[in-house]
């Protein structure tokens, strides 16, 4: 397999990407045009996976409010160090990052200023927090931009931090909409690589989360773990993925079931049959799929590979439906600047062979 | 399990059914077919009682449970949202479920089929047009004069269930709102929350669903953020039930909570709504046979005059006819002057109120980001219902106000026949009140000297004095406020023509009943009911509109669509309207004339004998009692707060 180096995808993910916007302004037809823009997306998401740097990289549980996303987590991390947040005050996403000892530390957001206090056992983190919550939940909740609490946990090596976000969508009384989601909206644009939606069986996807999920983080997410699906039927899995599958618009997610109460349950009782059951394991492997910088170049590789490869495809049965010739397609001064750009780069040639078929 | 107090209404009906024979052995056919009409009407007159929240919440199940069903037949559950459609439940002796399409076409299906029609599952995005599903059946949870609503799921990602949500609400008298627990309050549940505030529902039963599910800590903390949050947004809600609706559907009601939950719903509408259908029987009741207990009252002081007392007191009437003709023409034409007017401005309005919407549409399409098309697309139905709805208010409510004005008038100016004491004629008009017929003569008083007479004015005066206290009930029992506090003022206003006189001509029941129910149906009421749903397109089809212009090319023809069936079919019906406020109005006077002339004239020429008198006074006392007892059971209703 040939090597390119993180540098060089960079510059072919933007021209590709270049090459892609540029034409999809250029045409005039609305189906084309649509389709170039569904590929930008992709590749705007494949760009900001790569700008990450290497030795951090943060995956965002997200979710409604009591989906049980820190229940998830305890039983995904195989220790309790999630707090239950009761209610939807907490406003700080909590960062989950590796460490000897364990340590809790605060970031404000409009001071240098970064308390830290070490911890003897998880019930003094709990408690730390806890008394973060309830002291400065209302008046500086909104101040604090995150909490990271360290930890020496196996699976958070190779610099991945696992980020706890508050639940969005409850309403709060006394505040304006939106007004409590402004700083998780933030957090997710700035620091998570990836995000991992989590959502309750039986509570299916609604609009609202739809709309947030559009809005922040549809680009980074492929990955949705639907909890609580201890008692769903493999059939009913499958109608749910078919029901919800549209979310993504063209994208396709993969859906892990998995079951947060059982998984902790079955941590607490180091019962591997029933955590393998409760899908936890599974998902444990996905997120170090993810952790590992070579794999994640190789995934961002493979991803534009095969968005190539669909391009190609979709255009190719547009083509003949219309009976257009096929240099068309792209701007050709867009066309001119792409095939111009690391003509002997292995990934290059090989994008070149879906795309320029069309030459 | 009751919801409702069945024996109440039975009672009314076998009343009902007893003032009818009375009618009916007195001969008296006008009166007999209104209060057969009526009868009808009440027995299919149901309490619209919808169940609301978002997806998920349960409101299947519950509705299963309330029916009293073992299976989810009629009304389906599933483990992903499963209803797509609005179902209305009723009582009836057979089982039948009608599906009512969009395109007005209708089809009666067996309720295993019933699945096919609502669900998502298999009528994806509506694309069979069904508009709403009917089904009746002897369920044992339902009470005869209450219907049950199952509504979809509101906030979930279809679209067009919110759409249909948002036309149906107006239509309901109260809800059952359903949230978990687990999920607390969210901005969804607000905003449909506040659409039932903005409806004029005046009655909310708040639950927290699946409590079964989560700990006693988690309810307690739900229970505090969702009164915070209903105070904030106003919503008055008295009680916060805490109910399993899955442990009622699998047969434990009172470990569930139901039983208790549906307890309180039947002594609710006990108490209040199904009040309100009874109180609206009654006076219609009442105002049939008021212009009989007139002509009796009149006939019966009659009996005693002699024929030439009697010849002058018809001259006198012709006479006095003669005199308000010209005035009741004349406040008819103000009316129907006033009532065109309004229509003509309003009709004027609806122009505006288009090129507004469409302008708004627009622009907010075309700043609609690229990236944020084909949500919009989805949001189109809510978008489109909600911006006409928006729109077109303030001119419906200017309307309603005009109309209102011209009714209130109508009603000041128009003449009135009163029946007084001892069965006395007197018409009120502008000209101050003239007294026709002095019911006992002088002369004939002494005349008469018997006991019989005496016997029978006494029954007379009891009957007048009853019909005064009837009327004067009607004024606060007829208002048909059934669906919005707001509104009683129009309805009460209207109804209550003038409590100052003794005896006033009561409005005629149907005026009140057929025009204003159109109005009392929301505040857009008189022009959206029925036609908010026609927002929404027949079958929206998403994916054709992924591109902005082909977006705003739809939903302008969609608007453009509505506004010309509101041209072509509200105006035209509004127009009507006005001059059946008028031919009714017209005819409850000639009818009380004629039959107070008719019973002078019978008097007259045919010289009752005394034994006629007897059975005259019979039917009077028989009239009198029952209506005497009606309003023991009125006085019950009376005293009861309205809502407001």
């Amino acid at each position: 397999m040939e090597i390119s180096s993180p540098g060089e995808v960079v510059k072919i993910v933007d021209q590709f990407l270049m090459l892609v916007y540029e034409s999809a302004e250029y045409h005039s037809l609305g189906e084309v045009r649509s389709v170039l823009q569904e590929a930008s997306r992709i590749l705007i998401a494949a760009r900001r996976r790569l700008k990450i740097v290497a030795d951090r990289y943060v995956v965002g549980v997200v979710g409604l409010t009591n989906v049980g996303k820190s229940t998830l987590l305890n039983a995904l991390m195989g220790a309790e160090l999630a707090p239950r947040r009761n209610g939807p005050c907490t406003a700080a996403p909590i960062e989950l990052v590796y460490g000897e000892k364990l340590r809790v530390t605060v970031y404000y957001r409009n001071s240098l200023t970064r308390p830290s206090w070490s911890c003897e056992n998880i019930e003094a983190v709990h408690q730390r927090l806890a008394l973060m919550s309830d002291e400065e939940g209302e008046v500086a909740g909104r101040e604090v931009r995150k909490v990271s609490v360290e930890a020496s946990l196996p699976l958070l090596g190779n610099g991945l931090v696992i980020a706890d976000t508050p639940g969005f969508g409850a309403a709060q009384a006394g505040e304006a909409d939106g007004a409590h989601e402004a700083a998780l909206k933030g957090y997710l644009k700035d620091e998570v690589s990836q995000v991992f939606w989590v959502v309750l069986a039986d509570q299916g996807i609604g609009k609202r989360e739809k709309s947030f999920c559009d809005t922040f983080f549809a680009e980074i997410c492929d990955d949705v773990v639907v909890t609580g699906s201890e008692d769903w039927e493999s059939r009913d899995r499958e109608r749910f993925r078919r029901r919800y599958a549209d979310v993504f618009s063209g994208r396709r997610p993969q859906f892990h079931f998995v079951s947060g109460l059982k998984g902790a349950e079955a941590r607490r009782a180091q019962d591997a049959e029933s955590l393998e059951k409760a899908g936890i394991p599974m998902l444990e492997a996905r997120i170090r799929e993810l952790v590992n910088p070579a794999g994640r170049l190789a995934a961002v590789k493979e991803g534009i590979i095969r968005l190539a490869e669909d391009l190609h495809y979709w255009l190719k049965q547009f083509r003949d439906n219309q009976q257009r010739p096929l240099s068309t397609w792209w701007r050709p001064d867009s066309w001119s600047r792409w095939r111009a750009c690391q003509p002997k780069n292995p990934l290059k040639q090989q994008l070149m062979a879906h795309l320029g078929t069309f030459q | 399990m009751d919801i409702t107090h069945n024996s109440d209404r039975n009672q009314q009906v076998e009343w009902s059914r007893d003032v009818l024979d009375v009618l009916q052995s007195c001969g008296n056919r006008t009166a007999v077919t209104e209060i057969k009409q009526a009868i009808d009407g009440f027995l299919q007159d149901r309490f619209i009682l919808a169940v609301l929240g978002k997806a998920k919440r349960g409101k299947s199940t519950l509705l299963n449970a309330l029916l009293g069903r073992k299976d989810d037949t009629v009304a389906p559950i599933d483990k992903l949202p499963a209803s797509s459609a609005i179902s209305r439940f009723r009582w009836a002796e057979t089982e039948r479920a009608m599906v009512f399409f969009r395109d007005g076409r209708q089809e009666t299906i067996a309720f295993h089929r019933i699945r096919e029609y609502v669900t998502e599952e298999h009528n994806k995005e509506n694309f069979k047009g069904v508009d709403v599903l009917e089904i009746e059946g002897p369920f044992p949870g339902l009470d005869h004069d209450l219907e049950l609503v199952d509504t979809p799921g509101a906030a979930s990602l279809h679209e067009h269930h919110d759409a249909l949500l948002h036309a149906f609400i107006p239509q309901a008298d109260a809800v059952i709102f359903l949230v978990t627990a687990r999920m607390p309050l969210d901005q969804d549940e607000l905003d449909l929350l506040r659409k039932v505030k903005a409806a004029d529902i005046g009655k909310v039963f708040f639950a927290i669903n699946r409590v079964d599910q989560s700990s006693e800590t988690d309810i307690e903390d739900a229970v505090i953020h969702n009164t915070r949050l209903l105070a904030q947004i106003g919503v008055n809600v008295e009680r916060i039930y805490r109910i399993s609706a899955k442990q009622a559907f699998q047969g434990d009601l009172a470990g569930s909570g139901v039983a208790a939950f549906m307890q309180e719903i039947a002594e609710f509408l006990a108490a209040q709504k199904g009040r309100v259908l009874s109180d609206r029987f009654e006076s219609r009741i009442r105002l049939a046979v008021q212009p009989v207990c007139q002509a009796l009252a009149v006939e019966l002081a009659s009996s005693c005059k002699t024929a030439e007392e009697l010849d002058s007191e018809l001259r006198a009437l012709h006479e006095r006819k003669r005199m308000i003709e010209s005035e009741r023409t004349l406040a008819e034409r103000e009316f129907t002057l006033a009532w065109s007017k309004a229509v003509d401005v309003y009709e004027e309005g609806l122009k505006e109120v288009k090129s507004l919407v469409l302008a708004v549409l627009t622009s907010k399409i075309e700043k609609t980001s690229v990236f944020e098309v084909s949500s919009l697309a989805k949001q189109l139905p809510t978008v489109l219902t909600q911006t006409i709805d928006d729109h077109l208010h303030p001119l419906a409510v200017r309307f309603e106000e005009s109309v209102r004005e011209a009714c209130n008038r109508l009603h000041a100016t128009y003449p009135t026949l009163n029946v007084g004491d001892v069965g006395a004629v007197a018409i009120r008009s502008r000209e101050g009140n003239a007294v026709i017929a002095g019911s006992l003569g002088g002369a004939a008083t002494a005349a008469a000297g018997l006991g019989l007479v005496s016997a029978g004015s006494a029954a007379a005066a009891s009957i007048a004095a009853t019909n005064a206290a009837a009327v004067a009930a009607t004024t606060t029992l007829a208002a048909p406020s059934l669906l919005s506090g707001v509104l009683n003022s129009l309805g009460l206003s209207f109804l209550a023509p003038l409590t100052t006189g003794t005896v006033t001509v009561a409005t005629p029941a149907t005026v009140a009943a057929t025009p204003l129910w159109v109005a009392l149906a929301g505040p857009v009421g008189w022009t959206l009911v029925g036609i908010g749903v026609l927002a929404v397109p027949f079958s929206w089809r998403v994916s054709k509109l992924k591109l902005k212009d082909k977006i705003t090319e739809a939903s302008q023809e969609q608007v453009v669509k509505v506004f010309n069936q509101i041209l072509t079919e509200r105006i035209p019906a509004i127009r009507k309207m006005g001059k059946t406020i008028v031919e009714e109005i017209r005819l409850n006077l000639d009818r009380q004339l004629e039959q107070v002339e008719a019973a002078m004239v019978t008097a007259r020429d045919h010289r009752p004998s005394d034994k006629e008198v007897i059975r005259l006074s019979e039917f009077a006392n028989r009239l009198h009692k029952l209506i005497e007892d009606g309003r023991q059971g009125q006085g019950r209703i009376s005293s009861i707060p309205t809502v407001t």
